[in-house]
């Protein structure tokens, strides 16, 4: 929550999302609020300038973002949503509240560099298009050490790794 | 506009462009080009060269939704009535020669220059529409059933394209569901970040005549808020919502396409239930907004009027001169200096065409006698390439070529005195507000202990009437502060608070308007720029910077000078009589070395200073 509000605070992002006139066209672009209509960008934003954090970073909401930038794409006042929603998310992690999905995932990429397994069908078009055997063609020893530089900071996979240091994470 | 034709006293020059002009309220002279119309006032506009005319070209008046030929009539009421040739379109196959009974189609017409002496001028150059293009999401050229508010216009003209019938371009169906899209392009950071002003009302006005017209068709207007603030235009608004429009809050993020068909969807947010929706139309109309009309900026530098951060003409105030532009004898009238609505444009009109009257109906133009003097034989450009004066001036009254000393023109002067504070050589004088006068001030101020005073130069329009305020409302405020008083902060020489110091002064204060409320436009910017090293340079010179200070009040703020001068009066008191002193003696010849430069006027000796 420090860091979040430290960095809220040192983007200027409450005084940025204070620009925001509630127009909704974040809403009406979103892929996900099609289908999940409790996802709704505006209101996350608008829950950023009341200070309403506490309750976003605790919810699974925010999770739900794709991170696809059609928000700000189409924001006329040039309000960074999916930014807001990422720093949101990096929240959350710090406390645990991580949907187990997000986990796999990011344990996936810290083991084998890739955030899914290829199955069936795409293994057949890669053999058809004579790519490399999967498995062989990725240096995880560089890319952990790629990682390890670049987050130095308590990050996803290493969380996930030991439920003690989630427990840490907590305090 | 058929009237204003006819009239004896008006002459309408259509295809005529200002190529320059120079001059002054009541003495301007403007060099017009008129550009070749190729058809002679002969013309009866008996339309036999359309008939036979072979080209097709999209015509503008309707926005490309119909054609017209190389030799057209704009629209069937133009002013004047006769026909032009479009030389870019033209194929010269010369059938409009041929067949024109009246002989009215002349190929040898050229451009022609035009010299005309007029007493004032009004700029009605209107607006251009946005280009809707530009919001890519919206798909406008992309989708054939998108449309711009003003395509509609045309659409439902009973003389336009279609004979007054709503159809969608695409196959010139009737449209059954229709959207209109608010603030297209409009209080956008991407695109205008205005608000146009009269797209809601238009689209209510649309809405409303199509209910009229076509009684089954649903109408849904997407909208940020709808702005309704003139007379009778909320009613309006109530009848639309009477009428059955369907007002749905939110602004689209996208228009996508049906999977098969032309129709269309609205990608928005409803927020009345804070969920998108996906609202199916076959045709959508974009309510675009105002630009500035093409060639306002080229008008902009051959008038030496300014224009405003969004490409309009910017007003000489935004409150209390509205129709005024900075150059005297400029004015505007309508969507020139903004966008405006049909009311206001007229209103507007009419008070630029009184305020022109204004101008013509004197003989002599009275001006404020505080004009600016240039002294021929001082001026460095006569030697050197300067012309700081005619940079600094926000009025175009300072007239400087090369190797020439600087002209100026008195009745473009204002008075601010700006261009007197920046010349490097002291060549250009103010009348009334000479230097002379101004140390004269300082020092008659400053002629009995000095160190216990603070001095405070203070402009015409915002600080004096603030210290005016503060003494109305019976503020107290310390009883040490002389002010001295100059048109604008502009005026304030850096030598002035020097001099100042030089007399023994104890504080020096130098303040003005608000940055963006000067009564000069740009007078204050350059008072700013000047003064802001100044707690530097005296504090090199062994001054301390909190002797010295620059504040910005307005004249409503009483409250803020009595505060300012109070808090000014307990520095002095907590420096002290002894160390101001001390300083001031330290400092003097250093002052002194400065002040040479200043010729005859000041370093004369010390009047009563001295004898302290």
């Amino acid at each position: 929550m420090k860091a979040l509000r430290e960095f809220i605070k040192e983007r200027n992002i409450r005084r940025r999302a204070r620009a925001c006139y509630q127009c909704g066209s974040c809403v009406g672009g979103c892929p996900v609020g099609r289908w999940r209509e409790d996802f709704n960008p505006r209101r996350i934003v608008e829950m950023i300038v009341r200070d309403e954090l506490e309750e976003l970073v605790r919810s699974d909401i925010i999770w739900l973002c794709t991170a696809c930038f059609t928000c700000l794409d189409r924001c006329p006042q040039k309000i960074e949503v999916t930014e807001l929603i990422t720093q949101l998310k990096n929240a959350a992690a710090r406390i645990g509240n991580v949907p187990e999905g997000e986990r796999k995932k990011a344990r996936f990429i810290a083991e084998e560099g890739r955030s899914g397994k290829p199955v069936g069908k795409i293994l057949k078009q890669r053999a058809a298009l004579e790519l490399p055997d999967l498995g062989q063609d990725t240096e995880m020893t560089e890319l952990k050490e790629l990682m390890n530089i670049l987050y130095r900071e308590k990050t996803l996979h290493q969380e996930c790794s030991s439920s003690d240091e989630e427990e840490q994470v907590k305090d | 506009m058929v009237d204003a034709v006819r009239h004896p006293r008006i002459t309408l020059m259509t295809l005529t462009e200002i190529s320059s002009c120079s001059g002054y309220a009541g003495n301007f002279r403007v060099t017009l080009e008129k550009k070749p119309r190729y058809v002679e006032d002969t013309c009866n506009a008996c339309r036999d060269c359309i008939a036979v005319c072979p080209i097709k070209v999209p015509s503008e008046f309707n926005l490309g939704l119909a054609p017209r030929g190389a030799i057209y009539q704009p629209f069937s009421q133009a002013v004047p009535s006769t026909f032009l040739i479009d030389e870019t379109a033209c194929i010269h196959c010369y059938k409009c020669v041929d067949v024109c009974e009246k002989g009215a189609v002349n190929f040898s017409q050229k451009p022609e220059e035009i010299e005309v002496d007029v007493g004032a001028i009004v700029l009605a150059t209107g607006f251009d529409n946005f280009d809707a293009e530009a919001l890519t999401p919206y798909g406008y050229g992309r989708y054939g059933n998108v449309i711009t508010s003003m395509d509609v216009e045309r659409l439902l003209d009973p003389a336009g394209p279609s004979q007054g019938e709503l159809v969608c371009p695409s196959d010139l169906s009737t449209p059954k569901r229709i959207a209109f899209i608010q603030c297209a392009g409009s209080r956008d950071l991407n695109h205008n970040e205005y608000c146009s002003g009269y797209c809601c009302m238009a689209s209510l006005k649309t809405a409303i005549h199509m209910k009229d017209k076509y009684p089954d068709a649903e109408i849904a207007i997407f909208y940020m808020d709808i702005r309704t603030p003139s007379k009778g235009y909320e009613e309006f608004f109530r009848r639309a919502r009477e009428a059955g429009v369907l007002f749905i809050q939110g602004k689209p993020s996208e228009v996508a396409p049906a999977a098969s068909g032309d129709s269309l969807f609205v990608c928005s947010e409803d927020r009345s239930f804070g969920r998108p929706v996906q609202w199916n139309a076959d045709l959508v109309v974009l309510a675009i907004g105002a630009v500035p009309s093409a060639g306002t900026e080229e008008l902009s530098s051959r008038l030496v009027v300014g224009l405003d951060e969004n490409g309009f003409f910017r007003e000489h105030h935004p409150k209390l001169r509205p129709i005024d532009s900075p150059t005297d004898g400029v004015f505007f009238a309508g969507a020139a200096c903004g966008p405006k609505d049909i009311p206001y444009s007229v209103a507007q009109g009419s008070a630029a065409a009184a305020r022109a009257s204004r101008v013509l109906m004197n003989d002599r133009l009275v001006i404020e006698p505080i004009v600016a003097q240039a002294e021929p034989t001082l001026c460095r450009n006569v030697t050197h390439k300067c012309g700081i004066c005619a940079k600094r001036c926000p009025f175009g009254a300072i007239q400087v070529e090369p190797g020439q000393p600087a002209r100026v023109i008195p009745a473009k002067c204002m008075g601010c005195g700006t261009c007197v504070a920046e010349c490097p050589t002291g060549a250009i004088t103010q009348a009334h507000f000479n230097d002379l006068q101004i140390y004269t001030q300082i020092r008659s101020y400053l002629s009995e202990r000095p160190e216990d005073k603070i001095l405070a130069f203070m402009c015409w329009w915002c600080s004096y009437p603030g210290a005016d305020n503060a003494g109305v409302n019976h503020l107290h405020y310390a009883a040490s502060s002389r002010g001295i008083r100059v048109m604008c902060a502009g005026r304030i020489k850096r030598e002035f608070v020097y001099e100042a110091f030089r007399c023994g002064a104890g504080m020096v204060l130098v303040s003005g308007c608000h940055p963006q409320d000067c009564h000069y436009l740009t007078g204050q910017h350059w008072a700013e720029r000047r003064m802001n090293s100044m707690p530097d340079r005296l504090e090199r010179l062994g001054i301390s910077r909190e002797r010295f200070r620059v504040e910005w009040i307005s004249a409503a703020e009483g409250r803020k000078y009595a505060r300012v001068i109070n808090e000014m009066d307990d520095t002095l008191k907590e420096l002290g009589r002894v160390r101001i002193r001390q300083e001031n003696e330290a400092v003097r010849p250093g002052l002194e070395k400065k002040l040479i430069r200043v010729p005859d006027i000041v370093c004369a000796p010390l009047g009563h200073a001295e004898a302290i």
